[in-house]
C-alpha cells in the first residue's frame, strides 16, 4: 500500500505544498513592499478549487479500482493546476508598488492557519493508520 | 519544503534591504547640517537607495539595493553671513535633507523590516509543525 499516495494524504500533501508555496510568494510580496513598481502575487485560488474538485472525485474513482495493481492516481488529478497571478491590493503607491503590508500579513496568517489545519488532519490520518495497525487489546 | 525555504530567504533579502535603508536615512539625518567649507564647495546632497526585484539563488524573488542616488533637488539656503561658506549676499546653502521626511523613511523601513522578521518566524513555524509528525 503506497500510504503517501493514498487520496487523503496525498490531497493532504498536495495542499500543504499549495499553502507553502502560497506563503513563500506572499513572503516575497513583502520583501518587496518597498521596491519601485512591483506587483504582489498570489496562487490562483479558483484554479485550486477546481483541482480540489477534480482531485476529490479522482479520489472516489481510486476506492473503486478493481486491481490494486492499476496506477496509483497520486492523490489527486490536475497535478500543478494552479497559477502564480499578480493581485493587486487595495492601495497602489505613487512608484507602481501595489504591496499593502497589512493585507499582505493578514494573507500570511490565514495560509499559516490553513496549514495547521492541513497538518493537524494529517496527523489525524496518521493516527488511524497507527491505531488500526495495532494489535487487538494494546 | 523548499517553498518555505525559500519563503525565508525572500524575506531575509527584504530585511537587508531595508537595513540599507535605515542606513542611507540615518546618513542623510546626520549630515542634515553638513555644509560646505567655503562658498564653492556644495553642501552635503541626500542621497535614496534604489531597491530593485531579484531573482534570489534558489528562485525566490528577493530585493536588493543597487546602490545610492543622488537627490538633485535645490539645495536649502539660509541667511548666515557670518558663516564661512555664506556666498557674496550672505547665503548659506544647506543639505537638501528634511528630517521629517527622513524620518518617515525610516518608520516605514522599521515596519517593512518587522514584517520581514514576522515571515520568517511564520515559516518556521510552519517547518517546526510539520516536523512534529516525526516525533510522535
Amino acid at each position: 500500500m503506497d500510504l503517501a499516495n493514498s487520496p487523503f494524504f496525498g490531497l493532504l500533501r498536495q495542499r500543504l505544498d499549495h499553502l507553502s508555496e502560497r506563503q513563500r510568494l506572499i513572503s516575497e510580496n513583502i520583501a518587496n513592499a518597498s521596491t519601485p513598481g512591483y506587483r504582489p502575487r498570489d496562487l490562483d485560488t479558483t484554479s485550486f478549487d477546481r483541482m480540489l474538485a477534480s482531485a476529490a472525485n479522482s479520489g472516489g474513482v481510486t476506492v473503486a479500482r478493481t486491481n490494486p495493481g492499476h496506477m496509483s492516481s497520486g492523490g489527486g488529478g490536475g497535478g500543478s493546476g494552479v497559477q502564480v497571478v499578480t493581485r493587486d491590493d487595495s492601495e497602489t503607491t505613487i512608484d507602481g508598488n501595489a504591496v499593502v503590508l497589512e493585507e499582505q500579513m493578514a494573507r500570511a496568517a490565514e495560509t499559516r492557519m490553513q496549514f495547521e489545519t492541513g497538518l493537524a488532519l494529517y496527523q489525524k490520518g496518521l493516527d488511524l493508520v497507527r491505531l488500526a495497525s495495532r494489535a487487538p487489546g494494546r | 519544503m523548499t517553498d518555505i525555504n525559500s519563503a525565508i530567504a525572500a524575506a531575509a533579502s527584504g530585511m537587508r534591504a531595508q537595513t540599507v535603508r535605515m542606513r542611507v536615512a540615518a546618513e542623510n539625518v546626520a549630515n542634515a547640517n553638513s555644509t560646505g567649507a567655503n562658498p564653492n564647495e556644495e553642501p552635503f546632497r541626500r542621497r535614496v537607495p534604489l531597491l530593485e526585484s531579484t531573482t534570489l539563488a534558489n528562485g525566490a524573488q528577493g530585493v536588493e539595493v543597487q546602490g545610492t542616488a543622488y537627490d538633485m533637488s535645490d539645495f536649502r539656503q539660509e541667511y548666515n553671513p557670518t558663516h564661512p561658506a555664506a556666498d557674496s549676499d550672505g547665503y548659506v546653502r544647506l543639505p537638501n535633507v528634511d528630517t521629517l521626511v527622513e524620518m518617515m523613511d525610516m518608520r516605514e523601513a522599521t515596519r517593512a523590516y518587522e514584517a520581514n522578521l514576522n515571515m520568517i518566524e511564520a515559516a518556521r513555524g510552519m517547518t517546526n509543525r510539520a516536523l512534529e509528525l516525526l516525533r510522535r
